[in-house]
């Protein structure tokens, strides 16, 4: 964990969730309030340290996390860590309102994909064994949770928050950072929170990532008060026996979706909302997708394969920038 | 009665007893008087009438010339040759419509060379005409020549470039303007968004 004091801005780094976490915050910082940077800088610390929290918690990729135990015990009741339940109770939360098109419990489609372990995406050319038959579909996800004791019943199956909590975590940082600053800027990855005002009084200007690669945005997007998120095939691809597959796994059919898409960006109020939707855009694939965030009053974005930009007429206000 | 000069009429006044020689003589001399005054008269009416007559057809001819220059139609070609579909036989399409071109501007050249030799043509024997009008008023009560058929208009030589002798023009070829929105560069960034780490 990195917090550089760099006038007039706060600005800490650290890496998590498989990702470089940045946070910014626009204060003054010009000495006369020695106890005020102190402040600053322990809000700082303490969203950075929010996102090592929610890996630890909840990753899937170590069987000793709070949440592969609690998927080992999926079938009854348990106590598990208060970060874990919250971030259970969101996923819910996002099942529910999605209709089932968020579904967490994808983990056994991925574990069937080989993405069952870290794998190296940066590198490119990752392939793992057979890519096994998805399992049946589930019924209904009913989980049952219990606050007064932090006890929870997974309903039977074992659960990724792959798909939601990089976007609690990026949601619970800002939260402590608005404690001290409501300008600040949470930046993971795909997944942004853009508080109040950037240095300089204008809006946070966030690039939107071109999916075929290249340095320049197809997007920049004006931001303040608003999360970003996007979902995005560009990385985690790889060859599943002799098939191309992605992770983003449509929970109707348990195989990758989202057919004519290259990335989805979803601009909303709340970091893990914005998170949850871009997949269920993303799964509604190009076909879909216009739709869909209509339906869904989304300020969305997308990539289809053959490059060409879309958005949501919802989107046109945030877009400050796009490639001609 | 007295006839202004001092003449008399021959039958009543003073002269009735005057030898029939004399009274001969007395009228063929008016006779002559009055021929003479006639043809007075015309040229007088000529001088009146004639130059009116002949600056209003220089007007007309001149007229006429600008409006046959300003109707004629001029053909160009519309279609730059560089928009053709390239190969071969783009080229040779090309090249048929650049001669159809320069054809039809060899005729609209050809009849403009040849309605400028007409209109001045008029011009000069217009001129030539008002010259020798005024000159035979002054001698025509001498000689009693008709000044009309008397005067010779020469033309003078007009000779218009023919279209041979033009300067043989290349057809410019032009590249069809390719048309390119400025690029207006991405303003910078705070942060991105798109595909999450590796992991």
């Amino acid at each position: 964990m990195r917090a550089d004091v760099a006038a007039p801005e706060l600005v800490g780094t650290i890496r998590a969730m498989a990702t470089d976490i940045t946070v910014r915050v626009n204060v003054n910082l010009d000495g006369t309030d020695a106890a005020g940077e102190q402040e600053a800088q322990a809000a700082m610390e303490a969203a950075l340290r929010v996102f090592a929290d929610v890996e630890v918690a909840c990753t899937r990729f170590d069987p000793e996390s709070p949440l592969m135990r609690a998927n080992a015990s999926a079938g009854r009741w348990q106590r598990v860590d208060p970060l874990l339940f919250a971030a259970l109770g969101e996923a819910h939360r996002a099942y529910e309102t999605s209709s089932g098109r968020f579904d967490p419990r994808v983990l056994g489609d991925l574990v069937a994909l080989g993405y069952d372990r870290t794998l190296p995406f940066a590198g490119g050319g990752v392939a793992t064994s057979l890519a096994a038959e998805p399992a049946g579909r589930p019924g209904p996800w009913r989980p049952r949770f219990r606050s007064a004791s932090g006890r929870v019943h997974l309903g039977g199956a074992g659960v990724d928050l792959g798909g939601i909590g990089k976007g609690l975590a990026v949601r619970w940082a800002s939260e402590a950072l608005r404690r001290y600053a409501l300008d600040h800027l949470v930046e993971a990855g795909g997944d942004c929170y853009c508080g109040g005002v950037a240095p300089g009084g204008g809006p946070w200007m966030v690039g939107v990532e071109d999916p075929v690669g290249g340095g320049e945005p197809i997007a920049v997007l004006a931001l303040s008060d608003r999360a970003v998120t996007t979902s995005s095939v560009r990385l985690r691809r790889w060859r599943a026996g002799a098939t191309s597959v992605h992770h983003l796994i449509d929970p109707a059919t348990g195989r990758p979706g989202g057919e004519g898409l290259q990335a989805v960006t979803v601009v909303s109020d709340d970091p893990a909302t914005a998170e949850t939707w871009s997949k269920v855009l993303f799964l509604a694939g190009r076909r879909g997708i216009a739709s869909e965030a209509r339906r869904a009053g989304l300020a969305a974005l997308w990539v289809a394969d053959d490059g060409s930009l879309e958005t949501s007429s919802t989107m046109g206000r945030h877009v400050a920038w796009r490639r001609s | 009665m007295t006839e202004p000069g001092g003449w008399s009429d021959p039958a009543s006044g003073p002269e009735a007893g005057l030898p029939d020689e004399l009274l001969a003589a007395r009228q063929r001399v008016a006779s002559q008087q009055a021929q003479a005054n006639r043809k007075l008269a015309r040229a007088r009416a000529r001088r009146r009438v004639l130059p009116v007559t002949l600056i209003g057809s220089v007007v007309l001819a001149g007229a006429g010339l600008a409006d046959r220059f300003v109707s004629s139609t001029v053909h160009t070609s519309s279609t730059p040759a560089a928009a053709s579909p390239p190969g071969p036989t783009a080229d040779l399409e090309t090249l048929s419509q650049v001669s159809q071109d320069l054809a039809a501007d060899q005729q609209s050249i050809a009849a403009l060379s040849q309605s400028a030799a007409q209109a001045s043509h008029v011009a000069a024997v217009a001129v030539a005409s008002a010259a020798a009008v005024a000159a035979a008023a002054t001698v025509a009560p001498a000689t009693g020549a008709n000044p009309m058929t008397s005067a010779t208009a020469s033309s003078p030589a007009f000779r218009l470039p023919t279209v041979a002798a033009l300067p043989a023009a290349s057809t410019p070829v032009y590249a069809a303007p390719v048309y390119r929105a400025p690029a207006v560069a991405a303003p910078a960034v705070h942060a991105t968004t798109g595909a999450s780490g590796a992991g």
